[in-house]
């Protein structure tokens, strides 16, 4: 707690001692430089005074400010993949300019999957961090027409899935709930929608995709794995636009533009699945069956002045199905149809504000509340179980920019947790018991510093520090175990209580950073990363991949926190001209308190959950080499991962011991991936491109034998997932039709995107079961869901 | 689970589309030492009770539990009673008829030593007597065949009962149904349009019960409760003729509750990735000459209460799917209808037609 004082009057100094410092003699010429067509701030972009000769580049944000003397001047900007542009200024006082810069596009040349400049793999201090422009997204060939940032990230070395339409996605060992998934700085508890199969973002209003895989900066953290930080375009300033989609399995709208020219902006997309009259046309057995998402995106801009930003994004989305059964329920209940419904609700108020060339701070409100259903109707035995997390943060950031040699960047965070783990309420005739289990409730406290530090023209650092603490906090009962023995219900030996506001539990720690970058020759450098990451929330599951009602779970007495520890060493090398890039990565990585849950684990409705779990020892390590060709006609990458992952669940009790404290292959542990990814484009209006994937097939645990009880024949598993299902391999391709791109005046652009999933109809396995019937002479079945080609047609339009 | 996907799927793809299929696959095989495996309990019911031994298998269609033979096997219970079981024939041990009966409030253990003298043991389990069933009731329900134009009719058979006061009561609910035969044995005609067969000498009942169908519950839930609508089974149309179940409802112990259901689970797993991942299943047995031996089963201590449904099928639709008629030539010889798992000369308890 009092490092986090201290860091926050270091901040408070700095920026006070900064501000005061006077530049009389000349005016700054400021402003933003942007994306013409997405709003995207461009980063990096070279700026020559042509009068006087002098460069400058823009920051992160696209932001720049050049002191001059009064008089009149010609500026040039200049961004790889951009058309290099003009602009003549008066300076008299003090000047904004809003500067927008056309892609290349039309030229042919484009740069494919990254939207930062093309040599910025090789010159950027992180390491193990990718990011995707929306513009790259869209040629990935995609299921069944829905553009999807999850399902494209799977290209990426280091990211797998336990399977097709499984929700999340594991990175570098980690499991699906240690990625921290930002949708313009608010967590998304829940990436997915319709289970697994697609994912909560509108790709219309996306504007990039960042996931650090690797080094994640000190600025970040609160979970194990990766940071996904999903962006949402500006709104365009300068004109109405109405733009969206028509496809097999939702439909798009959305509308942006200013409401004060320049002043003003805002943007509001929807998305939704009505397509499930199909089942009432489908048998029988479907047509009880409902399935239906949606999304709403909105984003308001109001520029304030030039130093004073303001934004209001919202988010709200919501999944409803309803199946015939109570198969995914895990509620010993006797129900003819269950229905499952989740929901995100985001608010996120955000406050930019310029105090000088050399200083911004950044401050945020964020609000992020998800909830998931469970209900069955049946009179007698109606209920419905609702579990949940609401996460309220303020967070403030303050960057310095002192010299050209050094960034400093310090910032703090507090969020305010609520869980709420499982109610669940009887319908009015209902027999069944109303059960609330108690709400889990902490601050996470965090406070971090770091600088980028460019020590020489061949070496730079990029060092951070992080502390955070979680302190849990009344209304609480915190069971007391017997000692030498496992946790479980019978050995409670008394119960603490906590009244409201009363911190009764401390979990915290350092989380250094560091990543290094020493350029050894021309295009050609070596980085290492170092990072920590602690997590103090997650979601407790017992199945291969999470349900979406699967209960959260922070920090307590008994559930540590997860600590991943990761060492990275990368070699980048870019050649003819930035067209060709290669890189090779190698990790280790330690998770400390990783979690599994116990044989036979009923997780819902456990009062205590520490019962049902245990924490053990996770080690992952792995290769991913990349080879990508960024310029021509035909563009594309190749992409290798070796990578094994491990966990290690060992006690002195056996019922708290997993595999027999041997260690064993995490869920999502798949050796050999290789992604490929190659995109044709002959003319501004169309394109082509091929997308081929081939991983291992995920461990399963195979019965060793069977015993006949009472007419049962009943498999018997001994140890933990030990044997694998079938290698996965598919090819898609996709065609793209643009119209109106190459006419000048162009008002109206639409596109017509054919693709087809699985072209060679694969029989993937989805899962692998173990039965024997008389009627067959096979001890186990594959079940494949994607078994055939799956063609699609999606309109495009933008007005 | 795989209702969901193909309900996804059909949203996905339009109507008509085949898009997932399972299909065979062989896995590398694995194997274990046979371990022994024990089945049996005792009841509140009159005896004689039955402990079956067996060993384990591979998991394959190739493999077959062998019996287990010449074990000397005793039931104990905590008032110091000890009863030795006969062995019935191979494998099979049973209780003298007048010899011990469970009363519930008692604990029961099982002990085994095996022809090549390893001892097991089961812990003690207590007997709870089991409440009465309320009610038993059907429902009609008639749906289309998917992929036919043919309909599936059914009587969905549903019991009540009311829960006692006390927590931790278990429950697991089984089913039996009689059916009348003439022909004790029969042979399809070569013409496929009838059976030929030879009469019973005693009246005699086919028995149907489903092994695979495994239905517990406990009261966490709904403690002191009505349990209502608990779904048993479904009766076919395959006659006009009233259908006869007997349903029993047995009262378990905790253990084996979490034992039915880590069967179940294990049985109904389709390795999916929202179904939980497959466990071993904890028995109540354990070896004490030899701790690292492992055994898999249940001895158990069991309440029970029954009841009987006659469901009235006469209100079909249409025509009953019946099964081919069989001839019975007039004199012909008779056969003895033997006692077995699937047959009993012995008139069911309610039995009224």
């Amino acid at each position: 707690m009092r490092l986090l004082y201290l860091l926050f009057t270091v901040l408070f100094s700095i920026s006070v001692a900064v501000a005061q410092s006077p530049n009389p003699v000349t005016y700054p010429a400021t402003g933003y430089v942007r994306d013409a067509a997405t709003g995207k701030p461009i980063q990096g972009a070279n700026i020559v005074v042509m009068n006087v000769s002098k460069g400058y580049v823009t920051a992160k944000d696209g932001y720049y400010v050049i002191s001059l003397p009064p008089g009149n001047y010609v500026l040039k900007f200049t961004h790889v993949g951009y058309r290099p542009r003009l602009d003549t200024i008066s300076l008299q006082k003090l000047l904004f300019r809003e500067i927008v810069m056309e892609d290349d596009t039309k030229d042919l040349d484009e740069v494919i999957v990254t939207s930062e400049a093309p040599d910025r793999n090789v010159r950027k201090v992180e390491i193990g961090v990718s990011q995707l422009s929306i513009r790259s997204i869209r040629r990935i060939p995609p299921l069944l027409g829905e553009v999807d940032v999850v399902r494209s990230l799977l290209l990426l070395p280091g990211v797998t899935t336990v399977g097709e339409g499984a929700p999340g996605f594991n990175v570098r060992g980690g499991s699906a709930d240690q990625n921290l998934v930002l949708f313009d700085d608010a967590p998304v508890f829940n990436s997915s929608h319709l289970l697994g199969f697609f994912s909560v973002f509108n790709p219309d209003v996306v504007r990039d995709v960042t996931l650090n895989r690797g080094g994640v900066a000190a600025s970040l953290g609160g979970r194990a794995s990766s940071v996904l930080d999903v962006k949402i375009k500006e709104p365009d300033a300068e004109k109405w636009h109405l733009d969206g989609g028509v496809g097999i399995i939702s439909n798009r709208l959305g509308v942006e533009g200013p409401i004060i020219k320049n002043k003003l902006s805002f943007l509001a997309a929807a998305r939704g699945s009505f397509n499930d009259f199909l089942f009432k046309i489908g048998p029988q057995s479907l047509r009880g069956t409902r399935a239906n998402f949606y999304d709403l995106t909105t984003k308001l801009k109001y520029q304030f002045s030039e130093k004073h930003t303001f934004t209001l994004t919202g988010y709200l989305s919501k999944d409803v199905f309803k199946l015939a059964s109570d198969s995914l329920s895990g509620q010993e209940i006797n129900a003819s149809s269950t229905q499952f419904a989740y929901q995100t609700a985001n608010a996120v108020l955000r406050w930019n504000y310029f105090v000088s060339k050399q200083i911004s701070v950044t401050t945020s409100v964020i609000l992020s509340r998800y909830r998931a259903n469970l209900t069955a109707s049946d009179s007698a035995n109606a209920f419905d179980l609702q579990s949940g997390v609401l996460h309220r943060q303020i967070k403030s950031d303050l960057t310095y920019t002192p010299s050209e040699k050094h960034q400093w960047q310090t910032g703090l965070s507090v969020i305010d947790y609520l869980v709420q783990p499982n109610t669940r309420t009887p319908g009015p005739l209902s027999n069944v018991l109303p059960v609330d289990l108690s709400r889990e409730r902490a601050y996470e406290l965090a406070a971090y510093v770091q600088d980028e530090w460019t020590v020489s023209p061949t070496i730079s650092v990029l060092a951070g520090l992080r502390y955070s603490a979680l302190l849990n906090r009344g209304p609480a009962a915190v069971r007391t175990y017997a000692e030498n023995g496992p946790v479980e219900d019978e050995s409670v030996i008394g119960t603490k209580t906590y009244n409201t506001g009363t911190v009764y539990h401390r979990a915290g720690g350092f989380e250094p950073r560091l990543a290094v970058r020493w350029s050894v020759g021309e295009g050609q450098s070596v980085k290492l990363g170092y990072s920590r990451l602690r997590q103090y929330i997650q979601q407790v599951t017992n199945t291969t991949a999470a349900l979406p009602t699967s209960r959260w779970h922070l920090t307590d007495v008994y559930t540590k926190p997860a600590v991943a520890d990761q060492l990275s060493l990368g070699y980048f090398r870019n050649t003819k001209d930035n067209a060709v890039e290669l890189s090779a990565e190698v990790y280790y990585k330690t998770i400390a308190n990783a979690t599994d849950y116990r044989d036979g684990a009923e997780l819902q409705l456990a009062p205590a959950v520490e019962t049902q779990l245990v924490q053990g020892q996770g080690h992952a390590y792995g290769l991913e080499a990349l080879a990508r060709k960024n310029k021509g006609r035909w563009t594309g990458f190749v992409a290798y991962t070796y990578s094994r992952t491990f966990l290690t669940i060992d006690s002195p009790f056996a019922a708290e011991r997993v595999n027999n404290g041997q260690a064993y292959p995490a869920n999502y542990d798949k050796p050999h991936i290789l992604n490929a990814l190659a995109v044709y484009r002959p003319t501004a209006w169309f394109s082509l491109s091929l997308n081929f994937t081939y991983s291992t097939g995920r461990p399963i645990t195979q019965p060793y034998a069977r015993a006949r009880i009472n007419g049962v024949v009943i498999p018997l598993y001994i140890d933990r997932n030990q044997q694998r299902i079938p290698d996965y391999h598919r090819l898609d391709f996709s065609m793209t039709f643009e119209q109106n791109t190459l006419t000048k005046k162009r008002k109206n652009e639409s596109s017509w995107v054919f693709s087809v999933y699985n072209v060679y109809a694969h029989k993937n396995a989805y899962s692998v079961f173990y039965r024997l019937t008389p009627r067959s002479l096979s001890d186990a079945y594959k079940l494949s869901i994607f078994a055939t080609a799956f063609p699609s047609l999606t309109y495009n339009f933008k007005f | 689970m795989k209702a969901f996907l193909f309900a996804v799927l059909t949203l996905l793809a339009g109507v008509g589309l085949t898009v997932s299929c399972v299909t065979e696959f062989q896995p590398d095989p694995l194997s274990l030492p046979p371990t022994l495996v024990v089945e049996g309990q005792v009841t509140d019911a009159p005896g004689p009770y039955t402990v079956r031994l067996t060993r384990t298998a591979d998991y394959s269609y190739k493999a077959l539990n062998l019996l287990e033979t010449g074990a000397t096997l005793s039931i104990q219970d905590d008032a110091g009673r000890t009863e030795t079981l006969l062995e019935q024939s191979g494998g099979v041990y049973v209780t003298r008829a007048n010899g011990i009966r469970g009363v519930a409030g008692r604990s029961y253990k099982l002990t085994i030593q095996t022809k090549d003298g390893v001892r097991y043991e089961s812990e003690p389990e207590r007997l709870t007597a089991a409440p009465p069933i309320l009610q038993l009731y059907t429902e009609y329900r008639n749906d289309p065949v998917p992929g036919t134009a043919t309909r599936k009719q059914g009587w969905d058979v549903y019991l009540d009962t009311k829960d006692p006061a006390e927590t931790g009561n278990y429950y697991r609910w089984e089913w039996t149904h009689y059916e009348f035969v003439y022909a004790c044995q029969k042979r399809l005609l070569p013409s496929g349009t009838s059976y030929t067969g030879l009469g019973c000498c005693t009246p005699c009942w086919d028995v149907t019960r489903c092994y695979n169908c495994i239905s517990v519950n406990s009261d966490a839930n709904i403690n002191g409760q009505n349990i209502s609508r608990q779904y048993i089974m479904t009766a076919p149309y395959t006659s006009l003729a009233s259908y006869y179940v007997e349903v029993q409802q047995q009262a378990i112990s905790k253990g084996a509750y979490a034992f039915w259901k880590s069967v179940r689970g294990l049985v109904s797993n389709t390795g999916g990735l929202f179904d939980p991942a497959p466990a071993s299943v904890q028995g109540n047995l354990r070896c004490t000459s030899d701790s690292q031996r492992q055994v898999y089963g249940y001895f158990g201590a069991t309440g029970l209460s029954e009841q009987y449904i006659y469901v009235d099928r006469s209100k079909g639709q249409g025509q009953p799917t019946v099964d081919l008629p069989v001839n019975i030539p007039v004199p012909s010889a008779c056969v003895v209808c033997e006692n077995s798992l699937y047959r009993t000369p012995v008139q069911p308890r309610w039995w009224v037609y």
